[in-house]
């Protein structure tokens, strides 16, 4: 186990250094350098002051050589200035991420909450009309553009019925719990339903597998109550591949959050990253698609690691 | 049950598979949709022929107007027929869903292939890719690859500056990062055939490894590719109306139905139901794919009941 642990980190950990060297190299290929910003901003600019400034701030250097002056100065801790808030990237960053977590854990909760009892009756009573119901609703949420759905949750709950602001995370002047929780109901309310229809799905599926298993017959034989059949010999075993499919979309909800974010206007990591690299703020892109790739990393390692937890039969 | 016509003439896989496909109604009805839908966008240039209108003429006098005789859907924010609109969008987007699959499912099986055969590390060093491909925050990154300077690439400039520039990059940027399922599939299914008799032997009369890998494994991972490949154009279409929604995949002037949506979010205040059509019609579409890969899978899966 401690093998497998020390290969999967040092795996993540690989896979982290490639990518910031790839991201680094993508940033160096979107339209606009740093100089051609100043030019843009200042049009006296001969092209010989534009050579000269690049020389100064080092963009004539080759790919790799400027690669490792930045990861020798963020290593140092001084991830530099985002153009576009002129402030440290980190400033920038820390009420982004904490935004972003809030809004991914409760939707996180909710769907987790509802899908997995849902699974379950949706097991027990396969082909009934009631397993049609959840089947169908699984399917239809994993094939809605989050997008649409929160154009049409702002549609109908901010513009028709006006109960809940259409975006922003509050109402400038008041600062309450209550204010703040109006502005969470559309977006949780969104990402809870992308996520669900997987859950659903994999926790529907993963039962009735399990439920057609010998164990289970022998439970049954031997006279143990439906419940007990259920929950104490069916469940315990469906839920280990239902964690690890729970811990994968964690990934897969980052994306979804980030439409989500730009719909709702909602200041989190999503929005960050799209208007970083929109509006040309290398130093901040940077930076945040890091972090999002080490979060999603983080949600695999987590993904393999409870797998060979939970079940007794892997053994590394 | 299926009644073949005499108790000793055996069905072949492929006819097994077609009879109990037809037993799935969701899937056939799915399989319907989406032929239907296929020829009916297809056939939006003479649609648009035969009632004598241009789809992409902007008559500001009829902006927003009613669902009437002449607009079945009504108008947009350019008076621009809405129907007809969504017709050349859902051609764009069936056809990049389409073409993005099946590249996807090309690299992907040529990867698994590869992987499963060979084994050892090559096989660890695919895998481990393949892997950390999974682990990838994907929509973060598919918007930092539409948004690059395609002069910086090196391309043509005649290239860069045509109108369907854009198709080609997304089904390009969209494929990289989907192959991986088809990977996978497709290397544990070699892993159990590459050990069976016929390629023991072939192996033994001197077959190279790439004609034992094209023509004896091949043909045996048929199956797999399909579901998976079917399966993944709801998911691509997804992407793409992302993609397109934030103004990165698919540009304007060539309709998609993630870019009709651009325009959706600004005007929920006066013209609510522009946002649903093309909704509506991405959902249906999904949903087809989804039901249809999922019948596929049961009819071809050898272990289900007959």
């Amino acid at each position: 186990m401690t093998q497998y642990l020390v290969d999967r980190i040092s795996q993540s950990v690989v896979v982290l250094a490639v990518m910031s060297f790839v991201i680094y190299w993508l940033m160096g290929l979107m339209p606009g350098d740093p100089i051609d910003l100043m030019i843009s901003a200042n049009p006296k600019l001969t092209p010989a002051d534009a050579a000269r400034l690049r020389n100064l701030f080092g963009l004539d250097i080759p790919l790799l050589e400027r690669y490792w002056n930045w990861l020798i100065s963020a290593m140092s801790g001084d991830f530099g200035f985002s153009r576009l808030h002129a402030k440290p990237v980190l400033n920038v960053i820390w009420p982004a991420l904490w935004n972003t977590t809030l809004i991914l854990g409760l939707s996180f909760s909710f769907s987790i909450l509802i899908s997995i009892p849902a699974g379950i009756i949706a097991a027990i009573r396969q082909y009934s009309r009631t397993d049609y119901i959840i089947n169908i609703t699984a399917f239809i949420a994993i094939s809605i553009p989050s997008f649409w759905l929160s154009i049409i949750l702002i549609t109908i709950f901010s513009v028709v019925l006006g109960i809940f602001p259409a975006g922003g995370m509050e109402t400038i002047g008041i600062d309450t719990i209550w204010d703040k929780s109006k502005y969470l109901v559309l977006p949780v309310a969104t990402l809870t339903l992308l996520s669900l229809g997987t859950q659903l799905r994999f926790t529907r599926s993963e039962m009735i597998q399990t439920l057609r298993q010998d164990f289970i017959l022998t439970a049954r034989a031997k006279g143990a109550s439906e419940f007990r059949v259920v929950f104490k010999h069916a469940l315990r075993n469906a839920m280990i591949p239902v964690t690890t499919i729970i811990a994968l979309e964690f990934g897969y909800l980052f994306s979804g959050a980030l439409t989500i974010e730009i719909v709702f206007a909602y200041p989190g990591m999503g929005k960050l990253i799209f208007d970083a690299i929109i509006g040309n703020d290398f130093n901040l892109a940077m930076i945040a698609l890091l972090l999002a790739t080490c979060m999603t990393l983080t949600g695999n390692l987590l993904a393999d690691l409870a797998y060979a937890w939970l079940d007794p039969r892997i053994s590394y | 049950m299926i009644k073949s016509q005499s108790p000793d003439k055996s069905l072949s896989t492929w006819t097994l598979a077609y009879h109990k496909f037809f037993r799935h109604k969701l899937a056939v009805c799915s399989a319907f949709f989406i032929v239907v839908l296929a020829a009916v966008t297809a056939s939006a240039p003479l649609i648009e022929f035969a009632l004598g209108v241009d789809s992409r003429e902007v008559n500001l006098l009829t902006r927003f107007s009613k669902p009437s005789v002449d607009a079945w859907l009504g108008r947009d924010e350019l008076g621009r027929d809405v129907l007809l609109r969504l017709l050349f969008g859902g051609q764009v987007s069936i056809l990049v869903g389409f073409v993005t699959a099946i590249c996807a499912a090309i690299i992907g099986t040529i990867i698994g292939l590869v992987a499963g055969y060979h084994g050892g590390w090559i096989d660890a060093f695919l895998m481990r890719t393949t892997d950390s491909v999974i682990a990838l925050p994907l929509l973060p990154l598919l918007i930092v690859l539409a948004g690059l300077d395609l002069t910086k690439l090196g391309l043509p400039t005649n290239l860069i500056e045509s109108d369907s520039i854009s198709l080609y990059r997304i089904i390009l940027i969209v494929s990289l990062v989907s192959w991986t399922t088809v990977a996978r599939l497709v290397r544990g299914a070699t892993l159990t055939i590459k050990e069976r008799e016929f390629v023991l032997a072939a192996l033994s009369q001197g077959a190279s490894s790439t004609r034992i890998m094209r023509v004896h494994i091949l043909p045996n991972l048929a199956s797999p590719i399909i579901v998976a490949t079917t399966l993944s154009v709801g998911n691509i279409i997804l992407v793409e109306s992302i993609l397109s929604f934030l103004g990165l995949g698919v540009q304007p002037p060539i309709p998609s139905w993630g870019n009709l949506l651009t325009n959706a979010h600004e005007l929920i205040y006066t013209a609510q139901w522009l946002a649903f059509y093309p909704g509506i019609a991405i959902i249906l579409t999904v949903v087809a794919f989804n039901f249809l890969g999922d019948g596929l899978q049961e009819a071809l899966d050898p272990k289900g009941e007959i």
